[in-house]
């Protein structure tokens, strides 16, 4: 065994309850001195084009940042925290929800992933309506999307993320 | 409060003067080690309600945990919280199967993610106490590492990622501001009112990262009715933020609003920045 454990003064370090800190598990943390940077603020994040599919239950999705390098041996969890600072009027209710994972203007999504190499922040257009067996509405354009202006906070953690997270096209 | 422990500063910053932020690593900072990290796969998930065990943590409480994961059938975003599907009690994590198929479905739901299990304790108030918060320019290539348990033998120090270290102060811990419940009230659908904001008050110079934890007593749910059979009947699901909507940030507060008409909803944890940055 290699590492250090200290419990509260005066207890015994024997027992788990009374542990402060503790090498022998990995805490959740943040590289602070990778290159890309593991740790991002924007405020605001890039802009949003407004995506067209070329029809109805069609995904389109753009990069909103360039997606780099994490460095990491595996797939890691990322967080990503975002608060909406502006928004068209159709979208007004949003201004100052927070949210985290991914978030959900109508059929406008943004949210963060990692694959074995890459953290991306993407924002995907998937317009449903009309809903089936209406005939496929083409080509359809997203409204708005170039109006939000989103503020946001962007971890890339040491824990794993073995799940493929990326929302694939229908 | 304990008196020992670890405590490196930034080069020249007398360490009995150190704020948080010039610290590259203080022992007495509350963080989540992970337990336990499970990858899970489910390819023939179907109508339910069926609890499966996923592994026995045997903490002896109830732990704060995350269960993320990808819904490759229903392609849907909010899959991604995993809301539901995970619960864990004092012993286990249970995967709770036909959360999401409301009916049979002919076609078979996959999931893929992992479980990271913490050393947590969500059902016990905390608040920490912080020194200091300016973010400052790290100044010092100055640190310890210390090589993991056997498990990762090929690292060597010069290695960059945090993985495989016990200790690495290249990293910083995700700290634990705060610990508790939040009364969401709930009962108007449509924005924040008087009647339905459930508040959460810090005092953290930032909007801090939140995460929200269903508790037990949600009523007319699915889970009352189909509790897994642990020998408490107390359970939590993991962590997760609501949706688009449902919190927002105000000056020294986060909001947090409902449509359920529930009292004592969320246990919630507020994480500081890695512990309050210095990068």
């Amino acid at each position: 065994m290699i590492g250090a454990k200290f419990s509260e003064e005066g207890k015994p370090v024997t027992e788990d309850k009374n542990v402060v800190f503790t090498t022998e598990h990995d805490q959740l943390k943040v590289n602070m001195v990778a290159n890309p940077k593991h740790l991002y603020l924007f405020n605001p994040l890039p802009t949003m084009n407004n995506l067209t599919a070329g029809s109805t239950n069609q995904l389109v999705s753009e990069d909103l940042i360039p997606p780099f390098k994490h460095n990491m041996p595996f797939r890691p969890a990322v967080w990503l925290y975002m608060s909406v600072i502006d928004a068209p009027a159709a979208g007004n209710t949003f201004i100052g929800t927070y949210t985290t994972d991914f978030y959900r203007l109508g059929p406008t999504l943004i949210y963060a992933y990692a694959d074995d190499t890459y953290v991306y922040i993407k924002h995907d257009y998937y317009y449903t309506y009309p809903p089936l067996p209406a005939p496929p509405v083409d080509p359809i354009t997203e409204t708005g999307a170039d109006e939000y202006k989103i503020r946001a906070k962007l971890l890339v953690l040491n824990s794993r993320y073995v799940g493929q997270i990326r929302r694939a096209a229908p | 409060m304990t008196k020992y422990g670890i405590a490196i500063a930034q080069s020249g910053t007398p360490i009995d003067r150190a704020s948080d932020y010039q610290k590259i690593i203080d022992t007495r900072w509350k963080t989540a080690s992970i337990i336990a990290s499970i990858p899970y796969r489910n390819e023939d998930l179907e109508y339910g309600p069926e609890f499966v065990k996923i592994f026995d943590h045997n903490l002896g409480y109830i732990p704060a945990f995350e269960a993320p994961f990808y819904n490759t059938t229903y392609e849907s975003q909010s899959s991604l919280s995993g809301s539901y599907l995970f619960v864990a009690d004092s012993t286990s994590i249970w995967f709770v199967n036909g959360v999401h198929n409301s009916t049979p479905s002919a076609s078979p739901t996959v999931i893929d993610g992992v479980i990271n299990v913490y050393d947590v304790n969500i059902e016990v108030d905390f608040t920490s106490t912080r020194n200091g918060l300016v973010a400052a320019p790290r100044s010092s290539d100055r640190g310890v590492k210390l090589i993991g348990n056997g498990k990762y033998a090929a690292h060597d120090a010069n290695d960059s990622d945090p993985l495989g270290f016990s200790l690495s102060t290249d990293a910083k811990g995700i700290g634990i501001a705060e610990i508790g419940t939040v009364h969401a009230r709930g009962g108007d659908p449509v924005g924040f009112t008087v009647l339905n904001r459930g508040i959460i008050r810090h005092d953290l110079p930032y909007p801090p990262l939140l995460k929200l934890v269903d508790s037990t007593p949600y009523e007319n749910n699915f889970l009352v009715q189909n509790k897994p059979p642990s020998a408490t009947g107390k359970f939590y699901g993991p962590m997760r933020l609501l949706g688009s909507s449902g919190v927002r940030v105000e000056p020294g507060q986060l909001v947090i609003r409902t449509g359920y008409p529930d009292d004592d909803r969320y246990r919630y944890i507020i994480f500081r920045d890695p512990v309050d940055i210095a990068v």
